[in-house]
């Protein structure tokens, strides 16, 4: 059984990188900065599931390789919070 | 500009209508509904080669949005929309195309582009309204 | 702390379905569609983590069917960039 855990999330993984390359395809085509925050996404996940193959023995390390993917939606959000910048400082800066 | 098209209307223009030569045809034949249009006349009408021409009558047949009859040796084309809710789009459609025509000629073009783009504009934030 | 990590993580692709959705709703283009299908599938799976870490940590190991669930979310994802994009 936990052989199988290992191959799905090697599959997982190849999954990932190809996703990131994808978006990072997207990134170069469009020059558009948003694709490159995905990229990196998808790119920091392939990196925790790898390391999650590593420790599907010692369950011990299983929540700090989770915080990659807090790390990876992070990033997603950071690239919202970059696309929408301009209209958050001037919501915050409040009507005039 | 986007929200000019209702989205049933996109939806329609997305699903059947592959290019601005197609939506001339339909309209063409629109104008003349009760006319079978030979592959020939139509696409010299339409300023297509007859080749394109017919490919063209042929995407929308399949689009049903034209019936067509063997016509030797070639085959002859009538506006049949296959539902009434199908007449109604285009016929709405045609009324777009004429008071909003570059709306509508760039929801076709960019068919043929990259849609990628509105994966990106999809997560932006709604304008904030003055009040 | 764990829940704070998953719980973040499930909403965060939450937000970004419902952007996606939204905007598939007003605009019909169908990459829009399976993108958002992408995060609903990934939100389920960041549930299920929830689930398994937390309210069940010992009596059940949800990993197989979440390493799936993960799978099927991936390929709803290359269904859209590959077929839908010209």
């Amino acid at each position: 059984m936990h052989d199988v855990g290992v191959f799905l999330l090697g599959g997982l993984a190849m999954g990932d990188l190809i996703a990131g390359l994808f978006f990072l395809r997207y990134w170069i085509v469009t020059q558009d900065r948003f694709f490159l925050y995905f990229a990196a996404a998808f790119a920091i996940q392939m990196v925790c599931r790898m390391l999650l193959i590593g420790t599907t023995a010692n369950s011990e390390s299983e929540p700090l390789v989770y915080v990659f993917r807090l790390l990876s939606y992070g990033v997603i959000l950071a690239g919202i919070f970059d696309k929408n910048r301009a209209k958050i400082a001037k919501a915050l800066s409040g009507p005039p | 500009m986007d929200s000019i098209i209702p989205p049933d209307i996109r939806r329609f223009v997305l699903d059947r209508i592959d290019s601005i030569a197609e939506l001339e045809a339909l309209l063409l034949l629109r104008n003349s509904p009760d006319t079978w249009w030979e592959d020939a006349a139509a696409a010299q009408r339409l300023y297509l080669g007859a080749e394109q021409g017919r490919a063209v009558l042929i995407r929308l047949e399949a689009a049903e949005l034209l019936i067509s009859q063997d016509d030797a040796p070639g085959r002859r084309w009538r506006y049949r929309p296959q539902s009434g809710d199908l007449r109604e789009m285009v016929d709405r459609l045609a009324y777009y195309y004429t008071k909003h025509l570059v709306p509508v000629s760039n929801l076709v073009h960019d068919k043929s582009k990259s849609r990628i783009k509105e994966f990106s504009r999809a997560f932006e934030f709604p304008e904030t309204q003055d009040p | 702390m764990g829940m704070m990590i998953y719980g973040l993580c499930a909403l965060t692709s939450f937000l970004c379905a419902w952007l996606l959705l939204q905007a598939y709703a007003r605009t019909a283009y169908k990459l829009l569609l399976w993108t958002g299908m992408f995060f609903v599938v990934s939100t389920v799976n960041n549930l299920l983590l929830m689930i398994d870490k937390i309210v069940f940590p010992v009596t059940i190991d949800l990993s197989i069917p979440r390493y799936l669930i993960a799978l099927l979310a991936l390929g709803v994802l290359f269904r859209g960039l590959i077929f839908e994009e010209e």
